[in-house]
Order: structure tokens, then C-alpha cells, then sequence
């Protein structure tokens, strides 16, 4: 005999949704508490307002140094995804479904292998990319593009099956359309959904990226934070809170944003509207 | 009216269209070979529906006429031009598709005037070109909607009118009305054959609908795995099916064990039948007859003069001006159905002879 599988109650439900809220709002609250401690005792705004100085003080250069190079490495990683990895995807998708199980498996690898692991992987690579790409913070981009893989791909293939996008570049084909214009008329506005998503996850692992950066001994926001808690633990704790709440608004914007588009092109017929349909 | 659509264009046509063609096509993938030397061809202006029953290579062969596929061997014709080489974006043709096709980011007037942008058709020319468009299909005014605010039927309307506006050489479509209900399916077919009527476009209509088939069609090509087995008016495959496969899969069909008389009979039960196309068939074989239900005769027991075969109504149906009825035979054990006068009427039960008219029919083993 079969269960039927019936949802919670509502309270269970409830509680469910109250812990992990706690879960995640009570680190929150701590790391918050912990800025706005005095080192006299009491609480103030003193180290938030150091904040302003952060980027002329020496002792921040290496959070601030940190803080653009990451900023540059998700550009770069973006333009790979964008420019490389979303066009691939595309085109194995419309010319090569056989592919696409190799690609699906292919690209669970870099969540598979854990990051220490593909670093031992990494480190030699980089000893060869050094002597013709220097050894500059930027080259990290290509080990950050595999990092971000799995994510994108997936995010781009969902919006890809979703749109049907075999018979629609079909369809633009038959009306005359070269592949140039299939992409760029046809497959890019639709599945902007999917390249948003996929550009805004690049930005959030590229900018909380820490040991992958740490092992290759590459200066990013994250080996910055960490090396600035040392001497600083307030301002670390501060500017790891910020980033915290700016990912989370990100990752926020992936989803709204997804159904807000999702929900313009669905707009339901008004009544008017309904009545001419035949 | 409805010639609107055909006012002179900017870009002139061709002079003398002379209707498409696969000549001898194959098409393979990997070790199976799905098209065997197909030879279709169609005169200019002439609606012709590919008919077969699932995974026969319909949709294959109207691929290969647009272009998103290439042939393993043969040639393909449009206007008597070999497009073998050219791919579909240059074939300038029309699609419609049985999935929905609109670009759910634009809105009708943008999905119809598509493919008037991609060959770089003024704004004004485009504008005027796709409100006869739309006309034509009967959805003047739908032009700022997007496909998600259609009904299935006016969006595969819509998809007719964006593969119609740049007035292609050959219109093809692929089962454009097996996702809509019964009733929207019978309208669209009437509309789509008038228009293809009014516009004179040479087009192709896969279907596996042998009633939809027959219904619009100019001529019928009948597919059985990968081959074309007959290629005739709706009538003659309806009245003269060639082969055992096509008196089957087209219309109903009694199958009455059989044995080859001469080079041209066949006798079923006593009675000499004409056989419409021998094939591999010898002299004295053991064969199945299919017979049409109206070309068989049905009388009271008794009343018969000359050879038939003994039976028992089980059931008898209206049809309008026509009656079928169902009889279970005594020898050999099986039911069929025959047609006649609506005013000759059977119950159940009644004892009754049933006889073939001599109207040649297909044989098979
Ligand atoms: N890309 C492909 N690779 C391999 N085999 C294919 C491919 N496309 C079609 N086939 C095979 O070719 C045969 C014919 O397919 P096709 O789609 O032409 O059939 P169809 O007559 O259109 O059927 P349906 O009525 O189901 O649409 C099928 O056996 C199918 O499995
Ligand atoms: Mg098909």
C-alpha cells in the first residue's frame, strides 16, 4: 500500500519557517552586536564610522586592494560566462543534444571535487599560466570561471528547456533568420531570465570566493577580510556583515527578479480582452 | 477580398513557379536509414498532405524540404531550382510547427513581421504587410497581444500568418493541429485549405489524421515506414488503395481471407474480385481482401442470388443518410462492417447474406 504523502499542519510548518529564519538571523544580530561594541565599553557608531577612511588608511589597503580585485575578477568571470559558456551552452543544446548529458555530468564536477581539491589541481596550472600571463590577481578568472560552472549552467539549460528554444530558433530559421540574428533577436531576450540569474550568482561566488584565492595566495576581498580581522577584528566583522546583507539582495534580485519578467509576459487578459477571444 | 494579401509586392516574384520536389531522397541516421529514395512532387499551387501513422518519417521529409535537415543522398527542388546546399534561412520558405512556435518575448505584430525584418523590409511596408497578414488568418486587431494571451488555436493561426507575410515559395507544415480540440481542428483545416486556395502556395501538411487528410487535400501521399507507398487524390487512395498497408491505415476496411484466381482476380468466398495493383501476389496464394464496408451488399437470408457469406447482425449504426452495420460471420469466424441505404434497416439478430461488389480492391499476405 502506498502513503499518500499529505503537506505538514500549518504549525509544523510555521516552526520550520521560524528556525531556519533564527538560523540565519541570529549570526546576524551577533556579527551587528559586535560592530557597534566600544572598545571603552558601552556601545557606539565609532567603528562604522571608520568606515568612511577605509579607502585612504594604510592599515585597510589590503581589504581595499582586496575589495577591487575581486571587483575586477567578477568582470572578468562574467565576460567568460557570458561571452563564452552561455554561447557553448546555447549551441550544444540547438546542434549536439547528445552532448548535453556529457555537459550535464561534466558540470557537477567543480560542486563534486571540493575546492582544496581542485586547487591541488590548480596550483601547477598556475605555475605554467604564471610565466606567460603573469602572476597578477586577474588570472584567477579561469579558475573562477569553473568554479561558477555548474551554476550558470544550470541556470541558462533551465530557461532553455523552458522556452523550447530548439523549435523556436527553428521557426526563426525557416523566417530567414541567420544564426547571428536567432541569438540575438530570438534566443538572448528569451532567456534573459536565465542570463540574469546566471550573471548575479557569477558576482556573489566570485566576490565570497575565499580558498581557492587563499591557496593560491592571490590577494581578493576575502583573503583581505581575513587578514584584517587580525589586526582589526571590528571593521572585518563590519564589512563582512555588509557583504552578507548586499549577496543576500543580489540573490534576492535573481528570484524576484525572474518572476517579475516571468510575470509581465504572462499578464492575464483583462475582461475585455477575454471577450474577443474566439 | 480575401485577395488582398496578394497585392504587389516590392520584391517581384518569380515568374513561373514550378512546385517542389524530393527526387529520390534518402535520409540516414547513424545505421538507420529512416527515408528510402522518397520521390515527391508537387505541382505548383497544389496542397498535398504527407499521411502515415507515427515514427514513419513524415516530419523527416518535410525537414528535408525546408532545409533543417540535409540528405543522406537524392535532391530536393524548389521552383525547379536544387536547394540541396542552401540552408533553410535562404530556402524561403514557410513553416508552421506542431509545438507552438510565437516568440513568447514579442508581441503578435513583432512575431509576424519577423521575418519581413530579416530580409529588411521597410517599417511601412512591413506594417501594411502584416495587417493583411493578419487578416487573412482572421485576427485583425490581435497585434499588440503576446502568445501567452492566445488560445492554442489562434496561436498556431498567428504562426500561419508570420510564415505567410513574406510570401514564401512553399508553405510546410508539420501537424499544426493535433494540440487544439476537435472542433477548433475542423475549422482551422477549412481555413488553412482556403487560403492556401486563395493564395495558390504550393504547400505540404504532415498529418496522421487520415480524415483530416483526405478532407483538404489535393493529393494524398501515403507513408509507411520511410516510404511512399501511394501518392493520389483523396478519392482514388479512399476508392483504390494499392497496397494492403493503404486499405488499412485509410478509411475502414473488412478483411476477408482471399486466394489469387489469375493475374487480375481474386477470389473471396466464391466471388471473382478485381485486384487494384498485384504486387509480389501469385497465382493460387493464400491472401487477405480489403474490402470497403460500402462495397459490400447486404439482403436478408434468402433473399440472395449468387455466392455470400452467411451471417448474424450484431449491431446496426446511423449515419446520416447511410446505415453500418455489424455482422458476424459464420464461416470464416469473424465480424464485419457493411454500408448501406439508410432505409434498409437490421436488428440485431437477423439472419442476413452479405456479398462483394466487384470493385477492385487491395490484397495483402
Ligand atoms: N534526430 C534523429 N536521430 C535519430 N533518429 C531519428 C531522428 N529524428 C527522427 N528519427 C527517427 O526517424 C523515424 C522517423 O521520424 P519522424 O519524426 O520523421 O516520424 P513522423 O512520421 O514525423 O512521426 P510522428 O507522427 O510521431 O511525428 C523515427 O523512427 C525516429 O525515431
Ligand atoms: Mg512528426
Amino acid at each position: 500500500m502506498s502513503r499518500v504523502a499529505t503537506p505538514p499542519q500549518k504549525w509544523l510548518r510555521r516552526v520550520i519557517l521560524w528556525g531556519v529564519t533564527l538560523i540565519f538571523l541570529i549570526p546576524l544580530f551577533a556579527m551587528t552586536e559586535f560592530t557597534l561594541r566600544s572598545p571603552g565599553g558601552g556601545y557606539s557608531f565609532e567603528h562604522w564610522l571608520a568606515l568612511g577612511e577605509i579607502g585612504d588608511s594604510r592599515q585597510y589597503r589590503v581589504l581595499a586592494n582586496g575589495l577591487s580585485n575581486s571587483a575586477v575578477l567578477s568582470g572578468l568571470t562574467l565576460v567568460l560566462v557570458l561571452g563564452v559558456f552561455a554561447p557553448t551552452i546555447i549551441w550544444v543544446h540547438l546542434r549536439f543534444p547528445k552532448f548535453e548529458r556529457i555537459l550535464d555530468l561534466l558540470t557537477v564536477l567543480p560542486i563534486a571535487i571540493p575546492a582544496i581539491a581542485l586547487v591541488v589541481g590548480f596550483a601547477p596550472i598556475y605555475r605554467l599560466l604564471g610565466k606567460s600571463l603573469g602572476s597578477g590577481e586577474w588570472t584567477l578568472f579561469l579558475a573562477y570561471g569553473v568554479l561558477v560552472l555548474p551554476f550558470t549552467y544550470r541556470a541558462i539549460m533551465a530557461d532553455l528547456q523552458g522556452m523550447d528554444a530548439r523549435v523556436l530558433s527553428e521557426a526563426a530559421r525557416s523566417l530567414g533568420a541567420t544564426w547571428f540574428a536567432v541569438f540575438t533577436r530570438v534566443l538572448i531576450p528569451g532567456l534573459r531570465r536565465g542570463l540574469l540569474s546566471a550573471s548575479l550568482l557569477t558576482i556573489a561566488i566570485v566576490m565570497g570566493e575565499f580558498t581557492v584565492s587563499s591557496l593560491l595566495s592571490r590577494t581578493t576581498f576575502q583573503t583581505g577580510l581575513l587578514q584584517i580581522s587580525q589586526t582589526n577584528p571590528f571593521i572585518a566583522v563590519l564589512v563582512s556583515l555588509l557583504s552578507l546583507i548586499i549577496m543576500f539582495v543580489l540573490l534576492a534580485t535573481v528570484s524576484g527578479a525572474g518572476s517579475r519578467i516571468r510575470n509581465s509576459k504572462v499578464r492575464t487578459p483583462s475582461a475585455k480582452e477575454k471577450s474577443y477571444v474566439a | 477580398m480575401s485577395h488582398s494579401f496578394a497585392v504587389p509586392s516590392p520584391t517581384p516574384t518569380p515568374a513561373a513557379p514550378s512546385g517542389i520536389a524530393l527526387l529520390q531522397v534518402r535520409k540516414d541516421y547513424g545505421q538507420a536509414t529512416v527515408l528510402h529514395s522518397v520521390d515527391l512532387s508537387l505541382k505548383p499551387g497544389e496542397l498535398v498532405c504527407l499521411l502515415g501513422p507515427s515514427g514513419c518519417g513524415k516530419t523527416t521529409a518535410l525537414r528535408c524540404l525546408a532545409g533543417l535537415e540535409d540528405v543522406t543522398s537524392g535532391s530536393v527542388l524548389i521552383d525547379g531550382q536544387d536547394v540541396s546546399g542552401i540552408p533553410v534561412n535562404k530556402r524561403d520558405i514557410g513553416m508552421v510547427f506542431q509545438a507552438y512556435s510565437l516568440f513568447p518575448h514579442m508581441t503578435v505584430q513583432k512575431n509576424v513581421e519577423f521575418g519581413l525584418r530579416m530580409r529588411k523590409i521597410s517599417a511601412s511596408v512591413r506594417r501594411q504587410r502584416v495587417a493583411e497578414s493578419l487578416e487573412l488568418v482572421g485576427l485583425s486587431g490581435f497585434d499588440d497581444r503576446f502568445a501567452a494571451q492566445l488560445s492554442g488555436g489562434q496561436q498556431q493561426r498567428v504562426a500561419l500568418a508570420r510564415a505567410l507575410v513574406t510570401r514564401p515559395r512553399a508553405l510546410l507544415l508539420d501537424e499544426p493541429l493535433s494540440a487544439l480540440d476537435a472542433k477548433v481542428r475542423v475549422r482551422l483545416r477549412e481555413q488553412i485549405r482556403a487560403i492556401v486556395t486563395d493564395l495558390g502556395i504550393t504547400t505540404v501538411f504532415v498529418t496522421h489524421d487520415q480524415e483530416e487528410a483526405l478532407a483538404i487535400s489535393d493529393r494524398v501521399a501515403v507513408m509507411n515506414q520511410g516510404r511512399i507507398e501511394q501518392f493520389d487524390t483523396p478519392q482514388e487512395i479512399y476508392r483504390h488503395p494499392v497496397s494492403a498497408f493503404v486499405a488499412d491505415f485509410v478509411g475502414i476496411s473488412n478483411k476477408l481471407p482471399g486466394l489469387i484466381e489469375d493475374d487480375q482476380h481474386v477470389l473471396v468466398h466464391g466471388q471473382s474480385i478485381p485486384v487494384a495493383k498485384m504486387g509480389n501476389a501469385k497465382v493460387g496464394q493464400a491472401v487477405t481482401a480489403f474490402v470497403r464496408p460500402e462495397h459490400l451488399r447486404i439482403l436478408r437470408a434468402g433473399e440472395n442470388i449468387g455466392p455470400a457469406l452467411d451471417g448474424v447482425v450484431i449491431s446496426s449504426g446511423f449515419l446520416g443518410s447511410l446505415r453500418r452495420t455489424l455482422v458476424r460471420l459464420a464461416a470464416p469466424k469473424s465480424e464485419i462492417a457493411v454500408q448501406h441505404e439508410a432505409s434498409e434497416e437490421f436488428l440485431p439478430g437477423d439472419r442476413v447474406v452479405v456479398s462483394v461488389l466487384p470493385v477492385p480492391v487491395a490484397v495483402g499476405a
